[in-house]
């Protein structure tokens, strides 16, 4: 602030004296070629810090985070699915499938990073591995803390529906709860949608900017959930299967198609010959 | 515009060649890379990249670690801790110019 001031005194005098002296012309276009000069170094300071950030697209440019993703939801929704669709006949496996989709998804999500980045992108781009910064810590952190937060806030707000749900399935009445919509719910519908929509920019904060499509997802995967949610009726967790599926497989066409238009244009490099 | 000038000729020479500076920078945004990485994000030939790298290893800017991947051979480059003070000098330097 103290130089802008200064800086400033000093050109307001210098003007003044040029004009006494009748030098206008001549002030005035070395003060074009400062500008231009100081334009110059302005955008070659931009493109070094745009080179330092250039690795960093390689964590989401390939797709694999979106393809694990879409694989946790799906699994998530075949999970609830297999408690509903299999008849009462085959209990003994209502439980051990939903646990195996469950299993499937919880691994889904390193399991396809790690796979893509080994086979895919390092065989093309090479290797290169991050430096995680003290913030990046503290952003894991903050974030776990604000989950764990939401989800026993939520927990705690879902206690009495949950035991209702979980009477009404002991006595059979059935399968699924009641149709209302009530204020948990909605709260709920407010945290999923939100945060979907969240992750969703997250993955693709680089790739975004080159497929334009995927704003057209991005408005699809937050509208039709609640286009759902608004106009078929059903409670939180009956119309969570029919959108899990959804979603899911939304994201992970997404995920596939970014991994394809990343492959084609990086083709791994002709081995040298011998 | 004699300060600008001086604090232009005052950057260091071994960043500031335009082919070493995006070097330097891509190296200073991860925490190691191969040369593979480094050849498709610089777009540099082999040959060329390979003399930029000589270069900022010379001045202790670079460490160059010959390792294996299984059987294939691959050159794993950092920068080291005078590589990245010289940088954050650089930037400074670039800065103060403005």
């Amino acid at each position: 602030m103290k130089n802008f001031i200064t800086e400033s005194i000093q050109f307001a005098r210098t003007i003044v004296r040029a004009k006494r002296e009748g030098r206008t012309d001549e002030l005035l276009r070395s003060l074009k070629e400062q500008d231009q000069l100081r334009i110059k170094k302005r955008i070659e300071i931009q493109k070094i810090q745009k080179t330092m950030m250039q690795p960093k697209r390689y964590e989401t440019i390939n797709g694999a985070g979106e393809i694990g993703w879409g694989m946790f939801v799906l699994c998530m929704a075949l999970a609830s699915y297999s408690s509903v669709v299999l008849p009462n006949s085959m209990q003994k496996w209502r439980g051990g499938m939903g646990f195996l989709f469950l299993f499937c998804g919880c691994l889904a999500m390193p399991l396809c990073r790690w796979a893509i980045k080994k086979f895919v992108t390092e065989p093309r781009v090479g290797y290169v591995a991050f430096r995680r910064e003290k913030t990046f810590w503290i952003t894991i952190v903050t974030s776990v803390v604000v989950a764990v937060g939401i989800s026993i806030g939520l927990t705690h707000l879902m206690r009495p529906e949950m035991i209702k749900l979980a009477q009404s399935q002991a006595h059979n009445t059935s399968a699924t709860a009641p149709v209302t919509f009530s204020h948990t719910d909605k709260i709920m519908l407010a945290v999923f949608i939100v945060s979907n929509t969240i992750m969703y920019l997250m993955m693709n904060a680089f790739s975004i900017k080159e497929h334009r499509w995927k704003w057209l997802l991005l408005v699809l995967i937050t509208l039709v959930p609640l286009g759902i949610y608004l106009f078929i009726p059903g409670n939180f967790y009956a119309l969570f299967r029919p959108i899990g599926l959804f979603l899911g497989l939304v994201w992970l066409a997404s995920g596939v198609v970014t991994l394809f238009s990343f492959i084609r244009p990086y083709q791994p490099p002709a081995p040298d010959a011998e | 515009m004699n300060e600008q000038l001086r604090a232009i000729s005052e950057l260091d020479r071994v960043i500031h060649e335009p082919g070493r500076l995006m070097i330097v920078a891509l190296l200073a945004g991860v925490k190691e890379c191969d040369f593979q990485f480094l050849l498709t994000e610089t777009k540099m030939s082999k040959g060329n990249l390979s003399t930029h790298l000589a270069k900022l290893e010379n001045a202790s800017y670079v460490e160059i670690e010959k390792t294996y991947r299984g059987k294939v051979p691959m050159t794993l480059l950092r920068l080291t801790r005078a590589g990245s003070k010289a940088f954050e000098e650089y930037r400074k330097g670039l800065f103060a110019a403005f």
